[in-house]
């Protein structure tokens, strides 16, 4: 089941708005151009996330993630492979200065933080535009197995709203996922406040 | 009872003194409207001196527009806002008098709707010194792990190279005891070549040794079928009709009593050859081995000429060898811990009774 949501392409435009802040803001921390790519917006059972998102395997990942409830509830993830992440986290403390013999912690603390700014960029446009307020969760850096990304889904009928777009930083070969999953209650509610915004 | 002291903000100020964590809230124009009691130690100001002030006088960086700019989204209802150490590391400098430098992780959030904004600083000095202790621990265990690794190696190639030159010389002692068979009279001859399968019995087992893997076992099934067609090829020539059966099931033993099993293997199939296969120029020898319920295994050697008895009565010369040749049998066996059964023809039936850790 991959249902195209053709009646959502306001949600999409704000998310793309959202995407391109966080590009922005990305590019400013890494001096680099970003690039967003392959847009997605789709309604999926959870058993057809992994295939979907590329994550069958037992692959480990760095993830920033913050769950969200309120207007729309669900969670947004920035998703590296480590070797992306570590070369990430390299170039923005490059040049800053920092000694420690425990490299994984400055890592994993620069990482949180751009995690923090990108995903901010994407969630606060879309609760500005949409005019919703929401309630956040405090935002985790953790390594996982990409397969327990996949959340578990409230709405009973275990369908949620994947919403995913790839990124790139060409100047130092870093590649990463941003993958939101919301509720498939929050559509209604999307919906209903896309409307308003469409009609007012 | 006494009232509970509240800050402006509404929290508990003595729950906030619990927590283990620097707690401080501003409202919209930055004014201090909590300060906790770990705060307190972090930056060495009493909440008195904390309270009403602008938060930028106690923490100038604040001011710097990457700060601001990210905090002004939070009087917005924006999301939580993180601030590392690694990337802000004069934000909330510690003050503690003497102290060395803090690690701390700062998460801000946006409460009532953004009227207030609540900073937790988090001191992590201690848990990313742990880690960093752990990660070096980790990188000593591996290279004490690659080192041992390595000389691992190294004694197992001495190892093979003990082995192969044992080999090399038991081969070149059995090969001149070939030699000085094929010069010898027939009685004479028959020693040496008992003496020669004997031997080749012990290089065979150097020779797994050098080619295999180091190990403190022996694979029989490989080894017993080399062994066998070996001492064959010593008495028979290569176009007798004589057959040899094996069924040899995969088990293995240790390469002491793999030693002493296959001297027994050697005595046993000699007897069989002398005396029922070279005097009727032909015949069967049947040798097998199976596992038997846990930690112990049945080597049987069977032939179908005349059997023990028969072969006896054809001359005391010959008897008062194999006699030799069974005691020698009933030794070794006892070495290994095995136990030793004769069967009632026809042919002649040997078995052993073997422990896999007899020692």
């Amino acid at each position: 089941m991959k249902d195209e949501l053709p009646d959502l392409t306001l949600l999409a435009d704000i998310v793309a708005k959202g995407l391109g802040k966080a590009a922005a803001v990305l590019g400013e921390m890494l001096e680099s151009p970003v690039s967003i790519m392959d847009r997605e917006y789709c309604v999926l059972h959870v058993s057809e996330l992994p295939l979907a998102l590329g994550i069958e395997k037992g692959e480990y990942v760095r993830v920033i993630e913050m769950g969200f409830s309120g207007g729309f509830e669900g969670t947004a993830h920035l998703v590296f492979m480590p070797t992306d992440a570590e070369r990430l986290a390299d170039r923005v403390t490059v040049g800053l200065g920092l000694v420690s013999d425990d490299i994984e912690s400055i890592r994993r603390g620069t990482l949180s933080e751009i995690g923090n700014i990108v995903i901010n960029a994407i969630l606060g446009t879309m609760a500005n535009d949409l005019g919703m307020e929401l309630t956040y969760m405090v935002p985790l850096c953790l390594r996982v197995v990409a397969r327990d990304l996949v959340p578990i889904p409230t709405d009973g009928k275990g369908t949620v709203v994947l919403i995913r777009a790839r990124f790139s930083v060409a100047a130092i070969e870093v590649d990463g996922d941003i993958i939101f999953f919301l509720s498939l209650s929050s559509l209604e509610r999307l919906a209903l406040s896309m409307q308003g915004l469409a009609h007012g | 009872m006494a009232e509970t002291p509240e800050g402006s903000d509404g929290l508990d100020e003595a729950v906030v003194d619990r927590v283990p964590v620097g707690l401080f809230a501003i409202d919209r124009d930055w004014t201090i409207r909590l300060w906790n009691r770990s705060l307190q130690v972090w930056t060495g100001r009493g909440r008195e001196e904390a309270m009403g002030r602008d938060a930028r006088s106690i923490f100038p960086a604040l001011a710097m527009p990457r700060h601001s700019s990210r905090i002004e989204t939070l009087f917005e209802g924006g999301p939580p806002v993180v601030f590392s150490y690694e990337l802000n590391a004069q934000l909330f400098v510690c003050k503690r008098e003497g102290d060395r430098e803090r690690h701390y992780s700062c998460v801000s959030s946006a409460m009532r709707g953004g009227a207030v904004v609540l900073f937790t600083v988090e001191d992590r000095t201690e848990a990313v010194s742990s880690l960093a202790e752990l990660r070096r621990e980790l990188v000593l265990r591996k290279a004490a792990e690659a080192s041992l690794l390595d000389a691992l190696k190294v004694k197992e190639m001495l190892v093979r190279e003990a082995s192969h030159r044992v080999m090399n010389n038991l081969t070149i002692i059995a090969s001149l005891i070939g030699l000085e068979s094929r010069r010898a009279q027939d009685d004479a001859r028959c020693g040496f070549e008992e003496l020669e399968a004997r031997i080749s019995s012990i290089a065979l087992i150097h020779e797994l040794l050098y080619k295999g893997e180091i190990g403190k076992e022996i694979w029989l099934d490989d080894y017993l079928e080399r062994l066998c067609r070996s001492v064959f090829s010593t008495f028979l020539p290569a176009d007798s009709p004589a057959k040899l059966e094996l069924e040899l099931a995969a088990v293995s033993l240790d390469v002491d009593d793999t030693l002493y099993l296959g001297l027994i293997v050697v005595e046993l199939l000699t007897n069989s050859l002398k005396y029922a296969i070279i005097p009727r120029n032909g015949g069967l020898i049947r040798v097998s081995l199976r596992g038997l319920e846990e930690g112990w295994m049945e080597l049987s050697v069977a032939d179908d000429g005349p059997g023990i008895r028969l072969a006896a009565d054809r001359g005391a010369a010959e008897t008062s060898g194999d006699s030799l040749g069974q005691s020698l049998v009933s030794l070794l066996a006892s070495e290994i811990g095995a136990e030793l059964s004769r069967g009632n023809g026809p042919g002649t039936l040997v078995a052993l009774l073997i422990p896999q850790k007899s020692k």
